[in-house]
C-alpha cells in the first residue's frame, strides 16, 4: 500500500519539485552577478519528462512546468510555455537516435537543449514583433549558465533517477511493485 | 468512437500539447496582465520561500562580512575578541539599520518632491530568464498595488508594475526588452521612447535625429503615458549615434537607478500633477519655452485658464481614498 501511495505522490512531488526548484533559483540568482550563472532547473525537468514519462503524463507535466516557469518571468505570455513543449516534443522525437550511458551524455543534452531553448526564445520574440535582445551580449550571457547547467545536470538527472526510483517510478522498480502485486494476488 | 480516440491518442494529444501553448500566447506583449487562481496557488508557496531565501543569503553575507574575517583574532585573544565581536556585531547592525535609514529618508524626500502617494516594498527575486530583467517585490494587492502602477527609487524610475498577487508584484523595469517609457531630454527637450537593452543600458528609440542630443544629458520622464509622474529621472545618455542618413538617431542611455544594488522601491499608487505658473523672471522658462514641446501658458494670460491640479490615480483607480493634498 505504501509503494503504491508512494508512486501516485511521484507526479506531485516532481510538481513541487519544480516549485521548489524555482523559488530557490530566481532568489539565490538574484545578485547582479550570480543572476548570469541561472541554470535552468525546469529545462532539466521537462529533459527528463520527456524521456522518462509516457507521451500524456510527459506533456502535461510539461505544460505544468512551463506555467510555472512563466509565472517568475516578464517574457510574454504562453512563451515558455510553447518553448517548454518545443523542448518536450524535439528531445522525445530525437530520443530513438541517441542512448544515454552516463551523466556526462545527460549534461550535454541539457546544454544543447539550453542553447536551442535560447536561440527559439529570440526567435520566437522576433516573431512576435517583440525587442530581440542583442543576440551577441545575450550569447556571451549564455556561457556562464552553460557552465551551472552542466553542474546542475551532472547532479540532478541522477538525483530524479533516485528519485523515480525511491517513488516506483522507475521501469525496474515500477516491475518489481508489479510482480509483488501479481505474487500478492495469487495468495502468496 | 471510444476505439478512434485510442487509436488516435497520440495524434490527439500532440495536437492538444501544441495547441495550447499556441492559444496562450498573447501578442500584445507589454500589457500588464493578471495572476490567473492556479498561478496565485502556486505563488504561494514560492514567495515565501524566496523571502526566506533572500533573509537567510542577507544574514549569511552580513555574517560572513561582519564575523569570519575577524576569526583568527579570535585565537590570538580569545576573551577581547568575545567583547570586540560582540560590539562589532552591534555597529554592523546599526550600520545597516543607519544605511536602511538613509535609504528610506532619500525615497521619502523623493516621494515629497513629487508629491507622490506610495508605498514602500523590498525586492525579493530577479527573473527566472536572463533575457527579461523583471524583479519580484514583497508588496501587492492587499497594500493596494495594481498592474500598471509606477515603480521609483531614489535615483530615479525603476518601472512599472507587470501583475500582482496578494503578497508581492512583478515588475518590469526599464531595462526589460518589453519595457517602454516615454521620455524627454532635460536640456533641449527632445522626445523619445526609452527601451531595455542590455542589463547595463537602454535606448532612447524614436528620437528625431535632428534632435539636440548629447552624451551627459538628463532624460526625465514625459508624463505622456499616465503612468509615471512628469519630471523622474530616467537615466543619462551615454552615448549618441547620429548618422548622417535616416530620420532617427541611435541614443544609448545609462539608468539613474544602479539595477544592481536595489533594494528598496517605491510603487506609485496615486500622484499629483501640480501644473506651475512661471513667471518672466525664470531663467528656466525662457529656455524652455523654445522648445516645442513646452506647454506653459503666456505670461499675460488668465490665471482662469491654467489647468487646474489634476489628481491622476496611477494608471488604474487606486485603493486609497484620495490622492495626496498638494501643500
Amino acid at each position: 500500500m505504501k509503494r503504491i501511495l508512494l508512486k501516485a505522490l511521484n507526479t506531485p512531488g516532481l510538481i513541487l519539485i519544480a516549485i521548489l526548484a524555482i523559488a530557490i533559483q530566481t532568489s539565490v540568482f538574484s545578485g547582479s552577478l550570480a543572476r548570469y550563472f541561472q541554470p535552468d532547473a525546469i529545462l532539466i525537468l521537462v529533459i527528463w519528462c520527456a524521456l522518462k514519462r509516457p507521451f500524456g503524463e510527459g506533456g502535461v507535466l510539461t505544460l505544468v512546468f512551463g506555467n510555472i516557469a512563466e509565472i517568475h518571468s516578464g517574457a510574454p505570455q504562453g512563451l515558455f510555455l510553447i518553448l517548454s513543449m518545443l523542448v518536450f516534443l524535439g528531445v522525445r522525437s530525437a530520443s530513438r537516435y541517441f542512448v544515454i550511458q552516463n551523466r556526462l551524455h545527460w549534461v550535454l543534452l541539457s546544454l544543447i537543449c539550453l542553447v536551442l531553448h535560447h536561440v527559439g526564445l529570440w526567435f520566437a520574440l522576433s516573431l512576435l514583433d517583440a525587442p530581440v535582445p542583442r543576440l551577441g551580449y545575450q550569447s556571451l550571457l549564455l556561457l556562464p549558465a552553460l557552465g551551472s547547467q552542466s553542474i546542475l545536470a551532472y547532479f540532478a538527472f541522477p538525483w530524479l533517477e533516485n528519485y523515480d526510483w525511491s517513488t516506483y517510478k522507475s521501469p525496474k522498480a515500477q516491475r518489481l511493485l508489479e510482480d509483488e502485486l501479481h505474487l500478492e494476488g495469487e495468495g502468496l | 468512437m471510444i476505439r478512434y480516440l485510442r487509436e488516435y491518442r497520440f495524434y490527439i494529444l500532440l495536437f492538444l500539447f501544441l495547441l495550447i501553448p499556441i492559444s496562450a500566447i498573447d501578442t500584445t506583449t507589454r500589457a500588464p496582465r493578471d495572476y490567473r487562481f492556479y498561478d496565485k496557488a502556486i505563488l504561494a508557496v514560492v514567495a515565501p520561500i524566496q523571502m526566506v531565501i533572500r533573509t537567510v543569503l542577507d544574514g549569511s553575507v552580513s555574517f560572513a562580512q561582519n564575523y569570519l574575517y575577524l576569526f583568527n583574532t579570535r585565537i590570538e585573544n580569545q576573551a577581547l575578541l568575545e567583547e570586540n565581536r560582540r560590539l562589532l556585531n552591534s555597529i554592523a547592525s546599526l550600520q545597516e539599520t543607519l544605511k536602511e535609514n538613509e535609504r528610506l529618508k532619500r525615497l521619502l524626500g523623493f516621494q515629497e518632491q513629487f508629491k507622490l502617494k506610495t508605498v514602500v516594498a523590498r525586492v525579493i527575486a530577479k527573473d527566472v530568464s536572463n533575457d527579461f530583467r523583471m524583479i519580484r517585490i514583497n508588496r501587492g494587492e492587499e497594500f493596494g498595488i495594481k498592474p500598471n502602477m509606477a515603480v521609483v527609487s531614489d535615483e530615479g524610475i525603476v518601472g512599472r508594475v507587470l501583475r500582482v498577487s496578494n503578497g508581492t508584484a512583478d515588475v518590469v523595469t526599464i531595462l526589460d526588452l518589453l519595457s517602454a517609457v516615454d521620455s524627454i531630454v532635460e536640456r533641449s527637450r527632445a522626445r523619445g521612447v526609452v527601451e531595455g537593452l542590455t542589463d547595463e543600458v537602454a535606448q532612447l528609440k524614436f528620437a528625431l535625429r535632428t534632435d539636440d542630443i548629447q552624451p551627459g544629458d538628463l532624460l526625465i520622464t514625459s508624463g505622456l503615458e499616465g503612468t509615471f509622474p512628469k519630471g523622474v529621472p530616467v537615466g543619462t545618455v551615454s552615448k549618441v549615434n547620429r548618422k548622417s542618413f535616416g530620420i532617427t538617431q541611435e541614443v544609448e542611455v545609462r539608468p539613474s537607478v544602479d539595477f544592481s544594488k536595489l533594494e528598496e522601491v517605491l510603487i506609485v499608487t496615486s500622484f499629483t500633477i501640480e501644473p506651475t505658473l512661471p513667471t518672466k523672471s525664470d531663467p528656466k522658462v525662457e529656455r524652455d519655452s523654445k522648445s516645442p514641446a513646452f506647454t506653459a501658458p503666456k505670461p499675460n494670460a488668465p490665471i482662469g485658464m491654467a489647468p487646474p491640479p489634476v489628481a491622476v490615480p496611477s494608471p488604474l483607480p487606486s485603493v486609497l481614498p484620495s490622492p495626496v493634498s498638494t501643500p
